[in-house]
C-alpha cells in the first residue's frame, strides 16, 4: 500500500548500489551502512503492502551491504526469504532460511524460521536429508513454541532411527505422542513404521487403528496411516480392510499412481478381477500416462486371465509387447540404454531419483520466475543461485541414473517374464477349467434395484479425478467350474 | 488477495490491525542488551512495589515472605545487569564470561541484606533455611567466600534437616575444588553421598569424579561417572537443584561427555562405540561425547579406536562445520590404524561430507573445486591402500570390501583424472572377490576409457571372461543374466571386428551364439553354433557346436532343421570324428521320429497333409518313411479307407524294403477285414506272409487269404492253399478244397489238386469229381471209388464219401442212359439195358442205404428214373423186321409187361422217396423230383459254376466299411454289405459277412434269413431249408424268412408246409424279387388265395 502511494520509493529502493557483490552471496563489507534500519524498515514496509518483489529487492540489497558480524544481516535474510517464498521461489527462500539457521547468531530468530520452514517441510519443499543432516539433527533449540519444538524433535527423532539409535528415537517419540498436536499425530505414525521395520506388525496395527479411530487425528496423518494399514492388511491377506483403507486415502492426485496400483494388485489377491481391471482403467488417465508402470498390463492380463477372458488376457499381452516389446529388446540387446530418454525419464521419475527429479523441476520452473522479480541485482544473483543448485541437482540424478536405469530394466525384465508366464497360461488355460470358486462379481447398472445407493455410468474415455478409484470393468467370467 | 481489494481507509484499518500473513513492522532489536534493560525495568517497578507492601504489612503473617520475595527480587535484578553489561562487552567483542558489574554487585549486597534481616527478625520463618542458603550463595557470587562458608555451616548446623544442606555442602565441595583442596572438596562431597539419595547425588557423584579426576585416578572417575549415568532413573523429576547454575547442569550429558576424557586410559582396548551407547541417555549427548572422544583419541594417537568414533561422528553430522575436519581425520585415523575393515563405507562417509558442503550455492567456485580435490584424494588413498592390504588376501569378502570402495570412489569422482587406474583396480578387485557379473561391467567400464587396440582388446576379453563365470552361477538374477549375456555378444562382435584374428576369437564366436541361445533365439543360435561347428570342425569346439546347433533346434522345436543341419553336420568329413557322427544321426533319428510324432498326434485338421509334405520331402529316408508311415495311420484315423488303400499301396511302392512293410501289410489287411473288404483283406493278408513269411502268424495269414480267395473262387487261391497244405493242418485243407469248390471255380480246384499233393478223403473226392465233370468216367469211378467207403460217420469225408457213392451211381446211370440200342440186336439190346439197369440199381443200392438222408433221397429218384427210363426204352424198342405179326404182338406184349414192371419199380421208388422226403423234410433236387414227379435232370451239379466276386466296385458299400471300419462288430452294416454282396452275385462274400455276423450275433434271425438265400443260390437247398427254419424259429415275427421258409417248401415241393408257413405268415409277400427274398418266392403266389394269405408286408412284426 505504501508503494502505491509512494512510487518513487521503490525505484529509489532498486537504484540503491549494493554493498558487496552478490554473485555468491558472500558479504565482504565490515561496516553496516548507516541507514540500515531505515532500509529495513522500508523493506519491511514493502512487504507489509503486499509489495513482495520491491522488498525483496531492498532488503537483498540490505542483506549484502550488512557485515556478516551485524546480527541485523540474519533478520535481513529472514524476512528476505519470506519474501522469496512469496514470490514463488521457494528454494531461493529455503537458502536464506537455513542460512539463518545454520548460523545460530540470532537465538531470536532460531524458532521463527524452523517455523517459516515447518510448512515447506510439510509440503516436501525442503531435501530432508539437508534439513536434518545440516540443521536440524544435532542442534539443540532453546524456547520454541509447542508445535515447533515438536516439529524439531520429530526430526530429530526421525535422524536418530535413520542412524540406528532406534531406542532414543523411540523415547522421544513416545514423549511427543502423548499429545494430540499435529507431531503427536505423526509421531504414532512413525512409531508404527518403526514397529513393521522391527517385525513388529501387531504393534504396529494397533498404532495405526488408533490413529485411524481417532476423529481428531489430522488428515494428512489420518492418510499416512491407512495406506500404512493397508499394506500390512494386505500383507497378512485380510484383502477386503485393505480395500477399505485404500480407499479412505487422498493423496495428491500426482501421487495416487502407486495407491492405485496397490489397490488393483489387493483386488487381484482377493479375486476381484472386475474392480482390479477397474483400478487399471483409472491409471490410464492422462496424469499417469508417463508413469513407468508396467504392472498395469500385468493387471490387467492377470485380471483377465482369471475370468478365462482368454482372448482379451491374450491381448493385453500383445499389447504390452507393443507397447515395452522394442524396450525389452533394447534391454537384452545393451543397446543404448542410457540414451533412450524414455528409460532416463522412467529412471528418475519411477525410482528413489523421483525426489531429486521433482526439486529439478521445480527449481527449473522457479528459475524460470526469477526474470519476474525485477531487481537486475537480485534476478542474477538468484540466477546463480539456481544454477548452482541445478547443477547440483543434475549431477546428483545423473550420478544415480545408472543405477536407477538397472532398477527400470529389472522390473521391465520381471514384468516381461510375468506376462510371457500368463500367455503361457493362457494357453494352458484354455485346456482346463477355472479355479474352486468365482470371485466377486460388480452387479451390471441393469440389476440393480430402483432406490439402490450405487450409481453406474458408462466410462466414455473421459477421466475425472474424484472417480479414478471407481471404475469398474464388467467383464463376465467365463470360467468353467 | 482479499486484503489488496478492499478500499483504501479499510486497507488502512487492516494495515493497522495487520493481515494475519503480514510481518511485523519492527525487525528484531539490533541492540541485545535492550530486553535486558527492559527485564530489569520490569524488576524494579517489582522491587518498588514490594517494599511499598512490605511498609503497609507490617505484622501481617506473610510480611516475611515479602521479605523473601524482595531479596530474590535484588537477585533476579542483579542478573539482569549482569547480563547487560556482558552483552556490551560482547558486543565490543570480548566474549569473556568475567565481566565486572558494578550495579550488579550493589543489588546483590542488597539482597543479602534483606536475607539478614529476614533471618533476624524471623527467625522462626519457614524458609529460613532457603533464605540462609540463598544468602551464602549470593556471598558466592560475590566472592566473600569466607562469609559464604560460615553462612552454609550456620545452615548445616541450624538446620540439620533441611534439604539445603545437601546444596550447601555441594557449594562448599565446589569451592573446596575451586580453591585445589581436593580432600576437603571429597569430603564435601562424601558427606553427600554418605546420605540417603537427594537431589543432587549425581551432582556430587560427577563433581566427586572430577575429584578423582584431578588426582589422576581416572579409574575412580570413570566409576563415578558411570555410577551417575547408571542411577539417572533414580533421581526424581522435581529434585532439581536450587541454584540456577546447577540447574542448567544437565549432570548425566556431563558425565558421559566428560567420561570420554578418562575413556581411553580407562579403557583402551574396549571398543567405545557401543560403551557409550549404552551409557547414553540421548543420541544428543552420544555425539556429544563421541566428539569428546575423538578429541581424546586423537591426542593419545589412537588411531583405531579413534576411527570408530569417527564414523560415529559423520553419520551422524556431516553437514556440521567441522565435518571437512572430521573426513580428514577419519583418513589420517584410518591410514595410521590401518584400519581398513570398512573402506567403501568410508568413503561413503567422506562423500556424504562434502556433499552436504556443496549443496551450499554460495560455496565459491575455486574453493569447491579444492573441497572436491581434496576429498577425492582422501578417498583414492583410502581405497588404494586398502587394496594393498588386502591385495595379498585371498578373502573374497575383504576383496570385496576394496571392490566396494573403488565403486563408491567412481560413483563420486567419475571425472577424475585417476578414474581408468581405479576403474582397472575395480575391475581386478572385482574379479578377484569372485563378483564376476560386476567385475564384467567394471572391465567393460576399462574398455571404454581404454587408450590403445591392445588394452581395448585386453579389456574385453576380460569383460567376456568374467560374465561367462557369472553366468554360470545359477542364482544370478534375471537383470544380471540378461546383462551379462547382452556382454557378451557385444563386446564379443567388438573384438570379432576389431581383431578377427585374435586366439580367442573361436572361443568367442561359441560364446555369443550361447548367449543368443540363452537369450531365447534359439533358430538364430543353431545357426551360430553351425557356422562355428563348420568353420573349426576338427576342435573341441566345433565338436560341442555341432551338438549345440541341434540342441538349439530342439529347443526352437524345429525337427526338420534337425534334420537338415544335422545331415549336413553328419556329412562333413572334416567335423569331429565318427563317435560324434554316431551321437548326431541319434539325435537326428530321434528328432524325425519325434517331429512325425509330433505332427501326428496334433490334431490341426491338415496333419494328414502335413506328414504327407514331410514324407514327399523327405522320399526315400527315414523321416520320409516314418512319416509316410503315420500318414498311414492318420488315414486309417479319419476312417477315409480308399485314401488309406491308396497311401499303404504306395507306402510299399516305395519302401519295399521297409521294416514298417508287414506292420502296413497286416494294417491294411486288418482294416480291409474290419471294414469288410474281403477282396483286399486276402490280397493284402497273403502280401503280408509273403513279406515275412517266416511270423509266427504267417500260416493263419495265410490261411485266413486262401480262405478269402478259394470263397471268391480266384486263381490265386491255388497256390495260397499249396502253400498252406505244405505247413497247415489237413483238416483246414480240406475246408480250403470246400470252399473252393463252392466257389464253383473248378479250375482253380483242379489246379491246387494237381500242384499238390494232399491225399486227403475230401481232395481225392474232389479228384474223381474233377474226372467225373471232364467226363472221364473211368478216371472217376477208380478214384471215388477210393472215397466212397470212407469210414467217416460225420464231418467233411463222410460228406465226400456219400457224394462219392452218389457219383459212382451217377458214372452207371450215364452208362445205363447213353446205352445205344443195337439195331439188328434186340435181345442183346435189352439185356444190355437190363444189365445196366441193374448196375445201376446196385451202384445206388449203397447210396440208398447210407445215413445221408440226402444222398439216399437221389439215389432213390435215380433209380425211379432209370426204370421209368427203361420202361420207355422198352417201349420204344423197335421189333425187328421179318416178325410175323403174332410174334410181334406177343414180343411186344412181353416187353410191355416188363415195361409196366419197370414203371411200377419207378413208382414205387418214387412213392418211397416222396414217402421219406416228406417224413424226413428233405429239401433237395431229388426231393422235389419225388414229391412233385417230376424226373430229375440227368446230370446232378453238385458244385455249380458259380462266379463270385470281390465287390470293390460297389459304390454303396463303401459308406458301410467306413462305418465297419470303426466297428468292426456293427452287425447290421454286415448284413447290408451281405444284402449288397448278394445282390450283385456275390455269394461267397455274402457268405463269409454273413458268417461274421452270426459269430458276433448268433440269434439274429435275419442273419439265417439271408444265409439261407445265399445257400439256395448256392444250390445248398437243404442247408438253406435249415437257415430258414433257423430263422423262423429265432423271430417267428420275422415275415420276411417266412416267406422265403414258404418259398423253399412249396418249390421243394413240400407245398403243405409252404401253405402252413404262409398261413402263420398271415398273407402273401407284398413284393418279390429283392436281394434277401428266396428266388422262388414267387410261386407263393400261385399257391392260393386263401383268406389268411392276402399279400401283406414282408417287413419284420408288420
Amino acid at each position: 500500500m505504501i508503494a502505491a502511494f509512494l512510487p518513487w520509493l521503490w525505484l529509489a529502493a532498486a537504484a540503491e548500489p549494493a554493498a558487496t557483490p552478490a554473485a555468491t552471496g558472500s558479504n565482504q563489507s565490515t561496516e553496516a551502512p548507516a541507514d540500515a534500519d531505515e532500509r529495513m524498515d522500508r523493506g519491511l514496509e514493502f512487504l507489509n503492502a503486499k509489495k513482495t518483489r520491491q522488498g525483496a529487492a531492498v532488503l537483498y540489497a540490505l542483506y549484502t551491504a550488512l557485515p556478516e558480524t551485524d546480527l541485523r544481516r540474519d533478520g535481513a535474510a529472514f524476512r528476505l526469504a519470506g519474501a522469496l517464498v512469496d514470490l514463488g521461489l521457494v528454494q531461493a527462500g529455503i537458502e536464506y532460511y537455513l542460512e539463518v539457521l545454520t548460523g545460530r547468531r540470532s537465538p531470536d530468530l532460531l524458532g521463527k524460521t524452523l517455523s517459516a520452514l515447518k510448512p515447506l517441510y510439510e509440503h516436501g519443499r525442503i531435501e530432508e536429508w539437508r534439513f536434518l543432516d545440516g540443521v536440524v539433527y544435532g542442534s539443540q533449540y532453546g524456547d520454541l513454541e509447542p508445535d515447533v519444538a515438536d516439529f524439531v524433535e520429530y526430526l530429530q527423532a526421525l535422524g536418530d532411527l535413520r542412524l540406528g539409535f532406534g531406542s532414543w528415537a523411540r523415547v522421544r517419540l513416545e514423549a511427543l505422542a502423548a499429545s494430540d498436536r499435529l507431531y503427536g499425530w505423526r509421531a504414532r505414525y512413525l512409531l508404527a513404521v518403526d514397529r513393521v521395520s522391527q517385525r513388529n506388525d501387531e504393534g504396529a496395527e494397533k498404532l495405526l487403528r488408533q490413529i485411524l479411530e481417532n476423529a481428531a487425528a489430522p488428515a494428512d496423518v489420518r492418510n499416512l496411516a491407512s495406506l500404512a494399514l493397508a499394506r500390512l492388511l494386505y500383507e497378512h491377506k485380510n484383502y477386503e480392510e485393505a480395500w477399505t483403507l485404500y480407499a479412505q486415502v487422498r493423496l495428491p492426485l500426482v501421487e495416487q499412481d502407486v495407491v492405485l496400483l496397490e489397490w488393483a494388485w489387493d483386488r487381484i489377491a482377493s479375486q476381484d478381477n472386475q474392480r482390479a481391471l477397474g483400478m487399471v482403467v483409472g491409471l490410464g488417465a492422462p496424469i499417469y500416462r508417463r508413469v513407468f508402470a508396467p504392472e498395469r498390463d500385468l493387471i490387467r492380463a492377470m485380471a483377465l486371465r482369471r475370468l478365462c477372458q482368454y482372448r482379451a488376457a491374450h491381448l493385453a499381452v500383445n499389447e504390452f509387447r507393443a507397447r515395452y516389446g522394442a524396450l525389452v529388446r533394447k534391454v537384452r540387446d545393451r543397446a543404448g540404454l542410457r540414451e533412450d530418454p524414455q528409460i532416463e525419464q522412467w529412471a528418475a521419475w519411477g525410482t528413489r531419483l523421483a525426489p531429486w527429479a521433482r526439486l529439478r523441476t521445480r527449481l527449473r520452473t522457479e528459475k524460470a520466475l526469477v526474470s519476474q522479480v525485477g531487481d537486475n541485482r537480485l534476478a542474477e544473483h538468484l540466477q546463480t543461485l539456481y544454477a548452482a543448485r541445478l547443477a547440483y541437482t543434475e549431477e546428483t540424478l545423473a550420478r544415480g541414473l545408472v543405477r536407477a536405469i538397472d532398477h527400470v530394466v529389472d522390473e521391465l525384465l520381471r514384468v516381461d517374464e510375468q506376462m510371457s508366464l500368463i500367455d503361457y497360461e493362457i494357453g494352458a488355460g484354455l485346456m482346463k477349467p477355472g479355479g474352486n470358486r468365482a470371485g466377486p462379481m460388480t452387479a451390471r447398472s441393469g440389476e440393480l434395484p430402483y432406490g439402490s445407493g450405487q450409481v453406474f455410468f458408462r466410462f466414455d474415455g473421459e477421466y475425472w479425478s474424484d472417480e479414478l478409484g471407481d471404475f469398474a470393468v464388467i467383464s463376465d467370467d467365463r470360467c468353467l467350474r | 488477495m482479499r486484503c489488496r481489494q478492499i478500499a483504501v481507509p479499510a486497507a488502512l484499518l487492516g494495515l493497522l490491525l495487520g493481515c494475519a500473513s503480514a510481518p511485523p513492522l519492527r525487525p528484531p532489536p539490533a541492540d541485545p542488551t535492550t530486553q535486558w534493560v527492559q527485564a530489569g525495568r520490569k524488576v524494579d517497578f517489582a522491587i518498588t512495589q514490594t517494599k511499598v507492601m512490605i511498609q503497609k504489612a507490617r505484622g501481617a503473617s506473610y510480611l516475611p515472605d515479602l521479605h523473601m520475595r524482595l531479596a530474590e527480587l535484588y537477585t533476579e535484578r542483579a542478573r539482569y545487569a549482569w547480563l547487560v553489561m556482558y552483552e556490551r562487552r560482547r558486543g565490543r567483542g570480548d566474549d569473556s564470561r568475567a565481566v565486572e558489574a558494578p550495579e550488579a554487585r550493589l543489588l546483590k549486597n542488597l539482597a543479602i541484606g534483606v536475607y539478614s534481616r529476614l533471618l533476624r527478625e524471623f527467625p522462626n520463618y519457614a524458609r529460613a533455611d532457603e533464605a540462609t542458603f540463598l544468602m551464602a550463595h549470593e556471598y558466592r557470587e560475590l566472592g566473600e567466600f569466607d562469609n559464604m562458608r560460615e553462612t552454609y555451616e550456620k545452615l548445616i548446623d541450624t538446620y540439620p534437616k533441611s534439604r539445603y544442606r545437601f546444596d550447601a555442602y555441594l557449594s562448599l565441595g565446589d569451592h573446596a575444588f575451586d580453591a585445589n583442596d581436593l580432600t576437603k572438596a571429597e569430603r564435601y562431597y562424601n558427606l553427600i553421598l554418605a546420605a540417603p539419595q537427594s537431589h543432587v547425588h549425581a551432582l556430587a557423584r560427577y563433581k566427586l569424579g572430577w575429584v578423582r579426576v584431578n588426582r589422576q585416578d581416572c579409574k575412580g572417575a570413570v566409576r563415578l561417572f558411570e555410577q551417575v549415568l547408571r542411577d539417572r532413573g533414580k533421581q526424581g523429576q522435581s529434585d532439581e537443584a536450587l541454584v540456577s547454575t546447577q540447574k542448567s547442569l544437565n549432570v548425566v550429558r556431563e558425565a558421559l561427555v566428560d567420561l570420554a576424557y578418562c575413556y581411553p586410559d580407562v579403557f583402551p582396548d574396549k571398543p567405545a562405540v557401543p560403551y557409550f551407547r549404552g551409557l547414553a541417555a540421548s543420541s544428543l549427548d552420544y555425539l556429544a561425547a563421541m566428539r569428546r572422544l575423538v578429541n581424546r583419541f586423537t591426542v593419545k594417537e589412537m588411531s583405531v579406536q579413534a576411527v570408530a568414533v569417527l564414523r560415529e561422528v559423520m553419520n551422524a553430522s556431516p553437514g556440521d562445520d567441522d565435518a571437512i575436519e572430521m573426513a580428514q581425520r577419519l583418513h589420517d585415523s584410518v591410514v595410521k590404524g590401518r584400519v581398513f575393515d570398512q573402506p567403501a563405507e568410508d568413503i561413503g562417509r567422506m562423500v556424504r561430507v562434502l556433499d552436504a558442503r556443496l549443496v551450499d550455492y554460495r560455496l565459491p567456485a575455486d574453493k569447491r573445486e579444492q573441497l572436491v580435490n581434496e576429498i577425492e584424494i582422501y578417498a583414492r588413498d583410502l581405497a588404494t591402500r586398502a587394496h594393498l592390504a588386502a591385495k595379498d588376501s585371498q578373502d573374497s569378502q575383504t576383496l570385496g570390501g576394496v571392490a566396494d570402495a573403488y565403486r563408491a570412489y567412481l560413483a563420486r569422482f567419475d571425472a577424475s583424472a585417476s578414474r581408468t587406474e581405479i576403474q582397472q583396480n575395480l575391475a581386478e578387485t572385482l574379479m578377484a572377490s569372485r563378483r564376476y557379473y560386476e567385475a564384467g561391467r567394471a572391465y567393460e567400464d576399462v574398455a571404454g576409457g581404454a587408450s590403445n587396440v591392445k588394452d581395448l582388446t585386453e579389456a574385453r576379453l576380460n569383460a567376456i571372461s568374467a560374465f561367462q563365470k557369472a553366468l554360470d552361477d545359477p542364482s544370478l538374477g534375471r537383470l544380471e543374466r540378461a546383462m551379462a549375456w547382452a556382454g557378451v555378444r557385444a563386446l564379443g562382435r567388438q573384438v570379432i571386428r576389431e581383431t578377427p584374428g585374435h586366439e580367442s576369437v573361436m572361443g568367442i564366436k561359441l560364446s555369443i551364439a550361447r548367449s543368443i541361445y540363452e537369450s531365447g533365439d534359439y533358430d538364430h543360435a543353431a545357426q551360430l553354433f553351425f557356422a562355428v561347428a563348420v568353420q573349426y570342425p576338427s576342435t573341441i569346439e566345433g565338436a560341442a557346436a555341432a551338438h549345440l546347433t541341434l540342441d538349439s533346434l530342439r529347443q526352437a522345436d524345429d525337427l526338420e532343421g534337425i534334420a537338415t543341419l544335422g545331415n549336413r553336420l553328419i556329412a562333413n568329413a572334416r567335423l569331429g570324428n565318427e563317435g560324434l557322427k554316431v551321437e548326431l544321426r541319434d539325435i537326428v533319428s530321434k528328432a524325425a521320429q519325434r517331429q512325425v510324432a509330433e505332427v501326428t498326434v496334433t490334431d490341426t485338421g491338415d496333419r494328414e497333409e502335413q506328414l504327407l509334405g514331410m514324407a514327399k520331402r523327405h522320399k526315400g529316408s527315414e523321416l520320409g518313411e516314418q512319416a509316410f508311415y503315420n500318414t498311414l495311420l492318420v488315414a486309417r484315423a479319419n476312417g477315409d479307407i480308399e485314401r488309406f488303400y491308396e497311401l499303404g499301396d504306395q507306402f510299399l511302392v516305395d519302401y519295399p524294403r521297409s521294416p514298417k512293410r508287414i506292420d502296413v501289410l497286416s494294417a491294411l489287411a486288418t482294416v480291409a477285414s474290419d471294414s469288410a473288404d474281403l477282396g483286399k483283406a486276402g490280397k493284402y493278408m497273403a502280401a503280408a506272409v509273403a513279406a515275412n513269411p517266416g511270423a509266427k502268424e504267417a500260416n493263419d495269414r495265410l490261411y485266413t487269404a486262401a480262405s478269402i480267395h478259394a470263397v471268391l473262387g480266384e486263381s490265386v487261391a491255388a497256390k495260397e492253399i499249396v502253400n498252406y497244405a505244405e505247413h497247415g493242418n489237413g483238416a483246414r485243407v480240406d475246408e480250403l478244397l470246400l470252399l473252393l469248390a463252392r466257389s464253383g471255380n473248378l479250375s482253380v480246384l483242379e489246379e491246387v489238386l494237381g500242384a499238390s499233393s494232399i491225399t486227403s478223403t475230401v481232395a481225392t473226392f474232389f479228384r474223381g469229381y474233377l474226372s467225373y465233370q471232364r467226363g472221364d468216367h473211368e478216371e472217376a469211378g477208380r478214384t471215388l471209388a477210393r472215397v466212397a467207403f470212407d469210414p467217416a460217420t460225420s464231418g467233411p469225408a463222410a460228406e465226400v464219401a456219400a457224394r462219392a457213392r452218389f457219383l459212382l451211381g451217377e458214372i452207371t446211370y450215364a452208362q445205363f442212359r447213353n446205352f445205344a440200342p443195337k439195331p439188328d440186336d434186340v435181345v442183346g439190346t435189352v439185356d444190355g439195358k437190363v444189365g445196366l439197369l441193374q448196375t445201376v440199381n446196385r451202384a445206388f443200392a449203397s447210396v440208398i442205404g447210407s445215413r445221408d438222408a440226402r444222398w439216399a433221397m437221389a439215389g432213390i429218384s435215380r433209380v425211379a428214373d432209370a426204370n421209368a427210363k427203361y420202361a420207355v426204352f422198352l417201349r420204344a424198342l423197335e421189333l425187328p423186321p421179318g416178325l410175323g405179326a403174332e410174334e410181334s404182338k406177343q414180343l411186344k406184349s412181353v416187353i410191355e409187361g416188363q415195361a409196366a414192371d419197370a414203371d411200377a419199380r419207378a413208382t414205387e421208388a418214387r412213392t418211397l422217396c416222396s414217402k421219406k422226403a416228406k417224413t424226413a423234410l428233405i429239401v433237395t433236387e431229388a426231393a422235389r423230383s419225388c414229391l412233385l414227379g417230376e424226373p430229375m435232370p440227368d446230370v446232378i451239379t453238385m458244385y455249380p459254376q458259380t462266379k463270385s466276386r470281390a465287390g470293390a466296385d460297389l459304390p454303396a458299400a463303401a459308406p458301410l466299411r467306413k462305418v465297419l471300419l470303426k466297428n468292426p462288430q456293427d452287425v447290421p452294416s454286415l448284413l447290408k454289405l451281405a444284402e449288397l454282396h448278394l445282390a450283385a452275385g456275390d455269394l461267397g462274400v455274402a457268405l463269409l459277412l454273413l458268417e461274421r455276423a452270426e459269430t458276433l450275433a448268433p440269434k439274429q434271425a435275419e442273419i439265417y434269413n439271408l444265409r439261407g438265400v445265399t445257400l439256395q443260390r448256392l444250390a445248398e437247398p437243404q442247408e438253406a431249408a435249415d437257415a430258414f427254419e433257423k430263422a423262423v424259429s429265432l423271430d417267428g415275427s420275422d415275415r420276411g424268412a417266412r416267406f422265403n421258409l414258404a418259398a423253399h417248401y412249396a418249390f421243394y415241393g413240400h407245398v403243405d408246409k409252404a401253405k402252413a408257413e404262409l398261413g402263420k405268415a398271415g398273407g402273401l409277400p407284398a413284393t418279390v424279387g429283392g436281394p434277401a427274398d428266396h428266388p422262388e418266392l414267387g410261386l407263393l403266389l400261385k399257391l392260393g388265395s386263401t383268406p389268411e394269405t392276402q399279400p401283406v408286408g414282408k417287413e419284420r412284426g408288420k
